[in-house]
């Protein structure tokens, strides 16, 4: 420590002139300590309310998390179970190599067991509801393939004779025709 | 404050009467002499003490103070209400019709310091009027031990060429 460093210590330590503690400087502390204590219990309620409505909104949407969350797959189809015995396979939803004149679902399923061309034994597994279906579609009237089992009314749609109590409500021309 | 001592704060008053004048003084020269600013430096840094009082009565609350009250003045610089502007002449003095010596050094080294960057002068004022280390130096403005020097340094020489008709160098 030089000579004016000394200097300048000793400037800044002369240069203190005594200061009391007067009451107006007293109150303005107390003033700053009242409005402090205000302003930290206002922080804590605040930071209170925040932590208690984070809280809730985060009971609020953990429940519904997983259904959102979770990742869309592929449409589950429903399972067509064989019901007739000679149908050894499952049909599978694929549609590759589709018949060129089968509509049904259940063609494609024969596909699939590698029997592929005209089948000798078209097992319709659709069940007899499919084939109610058909006799209604104009379009499945071109599914001629055999068929084994005695519920085929709809590979022949022009002959078979409709129900009785269904005839006004077929459009069909195969009803109209046998009556008229 | 009546309710000190229920809260833990008592003795509070006391070390404020006591300490007050030079705890005054010392915001007074880290104000560069500005008496409102150093008011309220000091009482920002005793409503602190206050809310700490339990924790540092026992060992040293006057550093406490101290540290709080450089630590403000260093970044003085970045409030705008504290805003600082050197000027070329002096500025008018509270007491224009003494003309004593001290009164004169005093205004002269408080003009001085008013030229110093923050940060520099509170390194200054730790460094000689403070009396403290280097190490403590940078201990109390929160920052390495280089900096520190290096804003003592630069804040003495930059009061060296300021002061140099004041405090004639050695013949």
């Amino acid at each position: 420590m030089d000579r004016f460093e000394r200097e300048l210590a000793r400037m800044m330590r002369d240069s203190q002139e005594y200061t009391p503690f007067e009451p107006a400087q007293q109150n303005s502390l107390r003033a700053g300590v009242r409005v402090r204590r205000r302003v930290r219990a206002a922080q804590k309620a605040a930071t209170c309310v925040l932590a208690a409505a984070g809280i809730s909104l985060g009971l609020f949407l953990l429940p519904h998390a997983p259904d959102r969350d979770r990742p869309l797959g592929p449409v589950p189809r429903p399972s067509v179970t064989p019901t007739s015995p000679d149908a050894t396979l499952s049909p599978t939803p694929s549609s590759s190599g589709s018949p060129t004149e089968s509509a049904t679902g259940t063609a494609t399923a024969e596909n699939t067991d590698g029997t592929s061309g005209p089948p000798e034994t078209p097992t319709t597994t659709g069940s007899s509801t499919s084939g109610a279906s058909d006799t209604e579609g104009p379009g499945t009237a071109t599914t001629s393939a055999p068929a084994t089992e005695p519920a085929t009314p709809s590979n022949t749609p022009t002959s078979s004779p409709p129900p009785s109590g269904l005839d006004g409500l077929e459009p069909t021309s195969s009803a109209g025709a046998s009556t008229g | 404050m009546g309710q000190a001592r229920a809260e833990g704060t008592g003795g509070f008053d006391e070390f404020v009467a006591a300490r007050w004048s030079a705890l005054f003084h010392l915001a007074r020269l880290l104000c560069a002499g500005d008496r409102h600013r150093a008011e309220d430096l000091l009482q920002e840094a005793l409503v602190k003490l206050w809310f700490a009082w339990p924790k540092v009565a026992d060992e040293a609350p006057e550093a406490y103070v101290r540290k709080i009250m450089a630590r403000a003045a260093a970044r003085s610089a970045r409030r705008r209400w504290w805003g600082e502007r050197p000027v070329e002449a002096l500025p008018d003095l509270p007491h224009t019709g003494d003309e004593s010596a001290a009164v004169v050094e005093r205004s002269r080294l408080e003009s001085a310091l008013a030229q110093l960057p923050p940060r520099q002068r509170a390194a200054v004022v730790l460094r000689y009027y403070q009396d403290l280390p280097e190490k403590q130096v940078a201990e109390v403005l929160g920052c390495p031990l280089g900096t520190a020097r290096s804003h003592a340094s630069r804040g003495v020489a930059r009061l060296r060429q300021i002061l140099a008709d004041v405090i004639e160098p050695v013949g």
